[in-house]
């Protein structure tokens, strides 16, 4: 008995013995670079006025998942049957449609002027629900939501989060007023975070996203402002002798890199939040400016013409000697550092004018990312994925932003008007 | 009394263990009988060594010429012909759809996208889980059908490898010349369909390599969803890899029964950041 025990699945082992190996096939490469997504038109309760004039949740999505460049979204116009809840669907006629994913979803009334969104996202080739969530909301936060919807199914298929309900800030020129603006990462609901008729420049996020840190020229010279975007205070951080420029936030959100003249020539210093505690950091004969903290808070890098021609280096936030980092070119500006620490997006020069550049920090490896020639202010989306910047079309100013990778290209033409100096704000759970 | 009782025992346990190692050893003779009895499609199984070089050229000439033919004529009648007709995988990718090629921003020709469409679906082979009452009955039936056929392919093929001794040498040769080509052709043809769906924004920066099993039916549809042998470190990289086999259905397979039986289990590997 023992024996026939241990040695029947031993002989069942054997078996495999006769059966052939399997043939291999090998696939290098793809053709893809997007994922097919059906959204279906989400279900409207029965008085769409409740949701006044917005536009319907399912565009909203659609429209940022297509922005990101990693969606194809697939018509559904021509499809029949359009479910809104998972026992409706028939899988075979999305996937008929090249779908990979499939998203339904509902919008309904709730007592109290308060709306149910709930949404789904489905698997259509192994037919299975990827996720699906609920949201109890006031009708003005249908956009908001429809954006968080977008960073989930982002996220779900992509496995990076998303970055639809994040914000961005920029400074727009119309006729002689400047005014610095907050809108969402898509350019829509814009709102003037103070307005002058003297440039207002160089806008900095802090990391919990509630504060901006700017430059004002409004008492004619420049001077650094914080505001808070919650309560729309303002205070002066720096306003000494000479320039006050280019404020940079800590990751710790405690403190932030500066740059000060005092008639001299420009010099990095580092200020607490509330405007004390200022202290030089780094001490040169030549222009050091445009620091930025590093997220990891290890470095912040900074641009100089101490070797001859502006470049990038970097120092250690406690001191010390400054290591030089871009080598390629004669021009190299406005560093900023990727989230992840281990790029670099800048503005150099070169034969196609200022371009948006990327530097791998551990190969040392260059990429330029943007056409030029008039390109400026680049920076990180949250998720690194996207680099914004402004560039120069006929003339005016607009936002443009492109992927990391360089393979994606495009024109924020949301924002209106003469568009500078962009920074795109921090993802806020 | 105790040796009395144990006796019987043993004498037992020792002649279960002569029995099972009779049946093992039959088993092992058995399996290499088998194998000894493949000689004659040696030129075969060279093939298949050189698979998994893709773009290898179909070697035209089989450079292993079938040993002399063993004495060991099973003079078989010739193979019965499976009478459900393998159903055809009708889209031989190549014509090419242009529909697509606006909307995707690859310079690459996503061929396969018309031929997808048109393709009749065979009813829906999944929608067991689903409550949904319409065709129940003739899918099961489908999927009897076509379990039948499966093991009459298998059947088949075991015929056709135990068979072929008796044949010209020559006649096998050329003819194992003509499988090679085909074999390669569908081979290729697999993996530039798989390829056009393969997502390589999904699959990182570094260079990660995935392996997945699938089980085909006769018409190219996958059998259950893929399974992976060995993971990129990414999920997303990995699901993506899974949806873009899935969304190659149905795989373009040789119509010929003896030859869709190398192609019903495959082991696909992705590179999906080389070139």
């Amino acid at each position: 008995m023992m024996n026939l025990r241990i040695f029947l699945p031993l002989a069942f082992l054997l078996l495999p013995l006769t059966s052939r190996a399997a043939l291999t096939i090998e696939i290098v490469g793809g053709a893809a670079q997007q994922i097919p997504i059906a959204i279906v038109p989400f279900a409207q309760p029965a008085n769409p006025q409740a949701l006044g004039q917005q536009q319907a949740i399912s565009d909203v999505i659609a429209a940022d998942l297509r922005r990101s460049g990693l969606f194809r979204v697939l018509e559904t116009r021509g499809i029949a049957n359009q479910p809104h809840d998972v026992s409706e669907v028939r899988y075979p006629e999305w996937a008929s449609l090249q779908a990979q994913a499939l998203t339904i979803g509902k919008v309904e009334n709730l007592p109290g002027n308060q709306l149910k969104v709930s949404f789904r996202l489905l698997d259509v080739l192994r037919q299975n629900q990827l996720t699906g969530l609920e949201y109890t909301i006031a009708p003005a936060q249908l956009r908001l939501t429809a954006h968080r919807i977008a960073d989930v199914i982002y996220e779900k298929l992509t496995g990076e989060p998303g970055v639809f309900s994040t914000r961005i800030t920029y400074v727009t020129k119309a006729g002689k007023r400047y005014s610095l603006q907050v809108a969402d990462a898509d350019g829509f609901n814009p709102q003037s975070v103070v307005a002058s008729n003297e440039p207002i420049i160089s806008p900095s996020w802090s990391p919990d996203g509630t504060r901006l840190a700017y430059v004002s020229f409004e008492r004619k010279k420049p001077v650094v402002y914080v505001q808070s975007l919650v309560s729309g205070k303002r205070y002066v951080l720096a306003n000494y002798k000479g320039n006050n420029s280019a404020p940079s936030w800590a990751p710790d959100g405690n403190k932030l890199a500066l740059v000060l003249t005092h008639d001299r020539n420009s010099q990095l210093y580092i200020i607490n939040a509330d405007g004390t505690g200022l202290r030089p950091l780094s001490q040169s004969s030549r222009i050091d400016t445009e620091p930025f903290w590093s997220a990891d808070g290890q470095w912040i890098y900074f641009t100089s013409d101490r070797g001859g021609s502006p470049q990038i280096y970097r120092i250690s936030p406690s001191g010390g000697d400054a290591q030089r980092v871009t080598y390629e070119g004669s021009y190299n500006v406005s560093p900023r550092i990727s989230p992840d620490g281990k790029s670099m997006a800048f503005i150099s020069r070169g034969q196609g004018g200022f371009r948006v550049a990327l530097q791998d920090l551990t190969t040392g490896q260059v990429q330029i990312l943007s056409d030029g020639p008039q390109d400026e202010s680049p920076s990180f989306a949250p998720n690194g994925r996207l680099i914004l910047y402004a560039t120069t079309v006929r003339g005016k100013g607009t936002l443009a932003a492109v992927s990391a990778d360089g393979r994606v290209k495009q024109r924020l033409s949301e924002t209106t008007g003469n568009v500078r100096e962009p920074a795109w704000g921090p993802a806020v759970k | 009394m105790n040796r009395k009782r144990e006796n019987p025992q043993a004498v037992k346990a020792g002649l279960l263990s002569v029995l099972v190692h009779g049946i093992l050893l039959a088993i092992l003779v058995f399996s290499f009988d088998w194998k000894t009895v493949q000689p004659a499609n040696v030129a075969q199984v060279e093939l298949w060594d050189s698979l998994p070089a893709p773009q290898v050229k179909p070697q035209l000439k089989p450079e292993l010429k079938p040993e002399p033919p063993k004495p060991e004529p099973k003079p078989e009648p010739p193979k019965p012909e499976p009478k459900p007709e393998p159903p055809k995988p009708e889209p031989k990718p190549e014509p090419k759809a242009e529909i697509q090629v606006k909307k995707e921003p690859v310079k690459e020709k996503p061929p396969e996208k018309k031929v997808e469409k048109p393709k009749p679906k065979p009813p829906e082979k999944k929608v067991e889980k689903k409550p949904e009452p319409p065709k129940p009955e003739p899918e099961k039936l489908n999927k009897q059908k076509l379990e039948e056929l499966q093991k009459m392919l298998a059947a088949e093929e075991m015929k056709v490898q135990d068979q072929p001794k008796s044949a010209a040498p020559a006649v096998n040769a050329a003819e194992a010349a003509a499988n090679a080509a085909e074999v390669d052709k569908y081979v290729s043809l697999i993996s530039r369909k798989i390829r056009q769906n393969v997502n390589r924004q999904l699959c990182g920066t570094g260079k990660p390599e995935l392996e997945l099993e699938i089980s085909l039916m006769p018409t190219g549809e996958v059998i259950g969803t893929p399974k992976l042998l060995k993971g990129s470190g990414l999920s997303a990289c990995d699901e993506s890899v899974e949806r873009a086999i899935l969304q190659s259905q149905p795989l373009p397979v040789p119509p010929q029964a003896d030859l869709f039986a190398r192609f019903r289990d495959l082991r696909l590997k992705f590179r999906p950041n080389d070139n």
